[in-house]
């Protein structure tokens, strides 16, 4: 069996961290990058089965010149959890130290021919009960774990593959689509070169070769687009609720533009927060109107937004926002939804629509019938009344998931001048899960630790799920790979190798990229060459 | 009069002879039920045998004892190797082959084989009884009475024949079609289906102007098809003829257009999904607008007729449409139809209803091969009908289950294909549909089926020794070439260079030729040294997907009773009722997460029971 590597202890800054890796090879693979203080010490556990346990003391290398002080715990098989070799790297709890760290394991082990890779979900679990070492009654425990772990990661993938906040995956996922493009005139010309078709020259072959290298490249720079880990949690709610003015308040910094009109925010703002240990990737995002305005404030009031010239380019921007916002909810692991405290009215239809919108508050299992209806609620039809202002109608929002929500009233400096936003107010709505609310105000600071504490205490009761994702790191170890490939395939075209060759390397690149946004199958292929040549006698 | 079999096979097509020749040679009594004798092996479609990915099926199948790639040898009129200027693993071997001449050929085959019997009869019902097939209801009456039943129907079941506005029931232009059969398989519970295919008209060559059209030759030095087909004087052997090349153009392209609406494809008269491979000329014309010509291949028919295949024009427009865009077409000014081209829709089971020996999940000792199964193509359907003999032979003996692996065949990803994944259209081999193309090539089917062949008695025992010496004197070639230094290095490293070849190597080293290498020992050694790497490393692939595929998931697993499993994956997983974890994998809709799963519900299971 391969040897497997994850991140053993919770996300965030910590005094320890724990990097768990078991099977035959951990032990070599951790020491070679393994100094122990006293060099004698060293080679005892590998050279000497007879030790079941040990611990050695020294420094771990994380990247060329540093090192990082560590200790190693070795429990050899079957003497472990998973009756493997099991290697515990116990090291500074810092994220970044500990992606690197992993990011030289695995390459490392790569290059010295080591199978090392990192753990699916549960896996280690999963390898306790193979081996034996978790009893029979335990194995319902082991299916439910798997099943949790893995739809958290499929989340992770989904957010990738819908392009999250910034664009970067949906290129990430262009590009894939040219790979797969290039595969399918490979293809053609292997398996239909009887036919009236125009070889695939080796020049132009050469050339799409080399700018998706390039490409694919950029991706994996050190300060590249790759996202930052952290609980993610979205800012999201109507216009004007000072949903930016929150997001910096709780930064402690100016990250987003703030001004008192509404719909100042456009397009998604990202910044990384840590809380008690916890890190958290803050997201603020563009706010979408969404009542029909039969109570409350009239839209052409001082919350539309002041009648700009562009009206149409206004729109469209408008409704990129909208998507944008509507994939950072549904992205998300938590999210803080921002009302007016100073306007109840507005606030309380906003509350309906929360209502609506939050009713299947668990399982966001797609494709689960019904959740589609149900979930319905988050309009986005801008100081619309319906078919008034036709042209500026958009299409209502519907949120496909909604992340575990806390229900936030700004502005209670205000709120002073309005009637008051009891909890009791909340009774006629019928909401069937209470979110738990907090008062804030971003301009005195009030009620920001506590909305603090409430994001930690969903972390800890398990609502949010903030186990560390090796996701960034699998990333670009699969970028990594799918480079690799690449370069391989440009050498073959270089060496004018025959072409089937060069399919099988691209192959090899769309499997590994395909992990990250999405598997192309052979069948998939097939269908791009029958659909753009006309294949058959 | 005794109408008591071991096994029948119903139709003889190229599915139909390969399975009853297999069920015979392994001791079964066989009985081949054919609407007409005169029409075995017929090639419905075009005179030729192979093509990419196809050949490699030919190569498979005669490494396995089928008679397709010798019939071919013994009948082609041209032989060309597709592919050369590429890799070895994506030439294929391909022959045009005299269309009577190769259905008199395999008939009379058949009809000399030993415990094999053809009998002209329609079969219009199956007979079952406890869940097993016992034989099959005759239109005359006769029920014949079997331990096992090859269904092998082609076209036949419920054909409609389409041209222009006119239909007609049929099972090939001029032929009637079987009427009952589907009907009783539906009454079995089984699911039918519907699919479409064409052919092009045929002309009389004598009214073709073959001046100024492109000729194409075969090759040179022609390879025969069969590993057991020696190269002596008698090779070729028939006259080796050309085929010529013409194209439509934006005169066709208007004819068509402007009958667009007595297209029976357009006017909703065909229903059924036709291949996206193999269009017929108003789909290329409509879906390809901007393209202003379309390839036409004329292929003979036979040495011993002016019959030509216009290959390249598979229609179903009235035959007025299909005379006048014959006449546009260069070349063909004065060209007379002999046959109309037509469309065909014909009934299919659906393939996930089957197990991967091709046997059906809902009756015992059923087994279904060809097109039946929602495959296309001569190649397609004769490795589903070899591996359906062998399986229903091996049942009646009592004895597991045959089934090849994507890793060791293109039979096996055919097959694994058709009952994991199901087609939805008529299902044809292409070499990127396998994974493992480096290894499954047409150069070794011998070095990786034979064994097979072999052992169920399908290969001689002469044949098997020369492949026992061929691979001694492999081993024997490739362990010189790492011993043998020349200018300070290893001939097999220097062989390894991109402009050495073998020859090379025999001009330096005189003792090396003086072994007198057979030509295929060298292709092995040489290929097998020049991918190497490649080759280990599609190895290390194989190594870890027979891991899977070994994981088998027994008959007693209730996928109802995992409730962490998906439930699109454990529908599918009802559906399907895969063997092996590494199947359940290639099911769409079933996840990693659902594998793991399996894995460990079955562990647990298993250690439950013992």
């Amino acid at each position: 069996m391969d040897t497997i590597v994850a991140l053993a202890s919770p996300g965030g800054n910590s005094p320890r961290a724990i990097l768990k890796l078991s099977g035959g090879q951990a032990l070599q693979i951790v020491l070679e990058l393994f100094t122990p203080e006293r060099p004698s010490e060293g080679q005892k556990p590998i050279a000497d089965s007879q030790f079941k346990y040990s611990c050695l003391k020294g420094k771990i290398l994380v990247e060329e010149d540093t090192c990082a002080p560590c200790l190693l715990y070795v429990m050899r098989a079957p003497h472990s959890y998973t009756r493997e070799d099991v290697v515990e790297v116990h090291t500074i709890g810092s994220p970044p130290l500990l992606e690197m760290l992993l990011e030289g394991l695995l390459s490392r082990a790569r290059k010295s021919g080591r199978a090392l890779r990192l753990a699916e979900p549960g896996e280690f679990t999963k390898r306790a009960f193979l081996n034996g070492r978790i009893d029979l009654s335990q194995a319902e425990a082991v299916l439910r774990i798997i099943r949790s772990r893995t739809d958290a990661e499929l989340r992770l993938a989904a957010r990738c593959a819908s392009g999250g906040g910034d664009g970067i995956s949906r290129t990430l996922k262009e590009t894939q689509g040219r790979l797969a493009e290039l595969l399918c005139l490979l293809e053609l010309s292997l398996d239909f070169s009887d036919q009236d078709i125009e070889p695939l020259p080796q020049e132009t072959l050469k050339s799409r070769l080399e700018t998706l290298h390039k490409e694919l490249s950029c991706y994996k720079k050190a300060d590249g687009p790759i996202k930052q880990g952290g609980i993610r949690t979205v800012f999201y709610g109507p216009p004007n609720a000072g949903k930016s003015s929150l997001f910096n308040a709780l930064l402690g910094r100016p990250r987003a533009i703030t001004s008192p009109h509404p719909g100042t925010t456009r397009d998604t703002v990202e910044a990384t927060l840590t809380l008690r240990g916890f890190s958290f990737c803050l997201v603020d995002t563009a706010g979408v109107s969404h009542w029909p305005s039969a109570l409350g404030r009239q839209p052409n009031s001082e919350t539309r937004r002041p009648k700009a010239e562009g009206r149409g380019l206004s729109g469209d921007v408008e409704a990129l926002s909208v998507v944008k916002s509507q994939e950072a909810v549904e992205t998300s692991d938590l999210a803080l939804f921002v009302l007016d405290g100073s306007s109840a009215p507005g606030a309380l239809e906003s509350l309906q629509l929360l209502n609506s919108t939050t009713t299947p508050t668990k399982s966001p299992s797609p494709g689960g019938k019904g959740e589609n209806q149900r979930s319905t609620g988050w309009y986005s039809q801008p100081g619309g009344r319906g078919k008034g202002e036709g042209k500026n109608q958009m299409p209502p929002v519907r949120l496909r998931r909604i992340p575990p929500t806390i229900l936030v009233i700004n502005k209670s400096d205000l709120s002073r001048n309005a009637p008051p936003l009891e909890p009791l107010n909340l009774k006629p709505l019928n909401l069937s899960a209470y979110p738990p609310v907090i008062y804030t105000s971003a301009l005195t600071g009030e009620g920001l630790e506590r909305l603090g504490q409430e994001m930690i205490r969903q972390v800890l009761n398990g609502t949010v799920d903030s186990t560390p994702s090796p996701f960034n790191s699998r990333q670009r170890l699969l970028l990594e790979e799918t480079l690799e490939a690449l370069g391989r395939a440009l050498g073959c075209v270089r060496q004018s190798t025959p072409q089937e060759l060069v399919a099988l390397e691209l192959r090899e690149a769309l499997d590994k990229l395909g992990e990250v946004c999405g598997t192309i199958t052979s069948d998939d292929i097939l269908g791009r060459i029958f659909s753009q040549f006309c294949i058959g006698k | 009069m005794v109408n008591n079999y071991d096994v029948i096979v119903v139709g003889g097509g190229h599915a139909g002879c390969e399975a009853a020749l297999a069920t015979a040679r392994m001791g079964q009594r066989t009985l081949l039920l054919t609407i007409n004798p005169d029409t075995i092996a017929q090639m419905s479609c075009n005179p030729a045998i192979g093509g990419m990915a196809k050949g490699q099926l030919v190569r498979e199948i005669d490494a396995l004892g089928g008679e397709m790639a010798r019939g071919t040898d013994a009948t082609a009129i041209q032989f060309h190797m597709l592919n050369t200027k590429k890799g070895p693993a994506v030439r294929s071997p391909r022959a045009q082959a005299d269309k009577r001449l190769y259905q008199k050929e395999m008939k009379r085959r058949l009809e000399s084989q030993e415990n094999l019997s053809i009998r002209q009869d329609v079969a219009e019902s199956l007979l079952v009884e406890n869940g097993k097939a016992i034989g099959v209801a005759g239109q005359t009456g006769t029920h014949y009475k079997a331990r096992a039943v090859i269904l092998t129907t082609g076209t036949f079941l419920k054909g409609l024949i389409h041209i222009g506005e006119s239909k007609r029931p049929g099972g090939r232009t001029g032929e009637p079609s079987a009427q009952g059969l589907s009907d009783s398989l539906r009454a079995l519970g089984f699911e039918v289906g519907r699919l479409k295919t064409g052919t092009p008209p045929r002309l009389n060559a004598r009214t073709i102007n073959f001046e100024g059209l492109q000729q194409q030759w075969g090759d040179v030095e022609p390879q025969p098809f069969s590993f057991s087909t020696e190269k002596g004087r008698e090779w070729p052997c028939h006259p080796q003829v050309p085929c010529y090349i013409t194209y439509t153009n934006a005169e066709t392209h208007k004819i068509i257009r402007e009958n667009l609406h007595r297209a029976p494809l357009y006017t909703g008269q065909i229903k059924a999904v036709g291949p996206r491979y193999c269009p017929s000329i108003e789909d290329k014309i409509v879906r390809f607008a901007d393209k202003g010509q379309h390839q036409i291949f004329l292929e003979p028919e036979g040495l011993d007729t002016l019959e030509t295949y216009c290959n390249g024009i598979a229609t179903s427009l009235p035959c007025d449409v299909q005379e006048r865009l014959v006449r546009s077409i260069r070349g063909l000014e004065a060209a007379e139809i002999i046959r109309y081209g037509y469309a065909i829709e014909y009934d299919f089971v659906p393939p996930t209803q089957l197990k991967p020996t091709l046997e059906t999940k809902l009756v015992e000792n059923l087994f279904l091969a060809g097109q039946i199964n929602g495959t296309s193509g001569y190649e397609e359907a004769a490795a589903q009908g070899i591996m359906a003999g062998i399986n229903a032979a091996l049942r009646l003996r009592g004895e597991g289950g045959f089934v090849l692996d994507r890793s060791e065949a293109y039979i096996g990803v055919l097959i694994d294909d058709l009952v994991t994944k199901g087609t939805q259209e008529p299902y044809r081999m292409f070499t990127s549909r396998a994974e493992y193309r480096l290894i499954l090539r047409q150069d070794n089917a011998d070095r990786r089926l034979m064994k097979y062949g072999y052992k169920f008695g399908l290969i001689p025992e002469g044949q098997w020794k020369s492949l026992e010496e061929k691979e001694s004197l492999i081993a024997w070639t490739r362990a010189y070439l790492q011993n043998t230094l020349y200018e300070g290095q290893s001939l097999e490293k220097f062989l390894r260079k991109p402009e050495v070849d073998f020859a090379r190597l025999l001009a330096i080293d005189p003792s090396l030729r003086e072994k007198g290498l057979p030509p295929g020992v060298k292709e092995q050694v040489e290929i097998g040294v020049k991918y190497e790497g490649y080759i280990q490393r599609q190895m290390a692939h194989v190594e870890k997907f027979k891991k899977m595929e070994s994981w088998s998931l027994p008959p007693w697993l209730d996928y109802q009773e995992i409730p962490e499993l998906r439930k699109e994956a454990r529908q599918k997983l009802l559906e399907i009722r895969p063997a092996s974890l590494g199947q359940a994998a290639r099911i769409s809709g079933v996840s990693p997460a659902d594998v793991s799963i399996l894995m460990v519900y079955l562990t647990s299971k298993s250690g439950a029971r013992g």
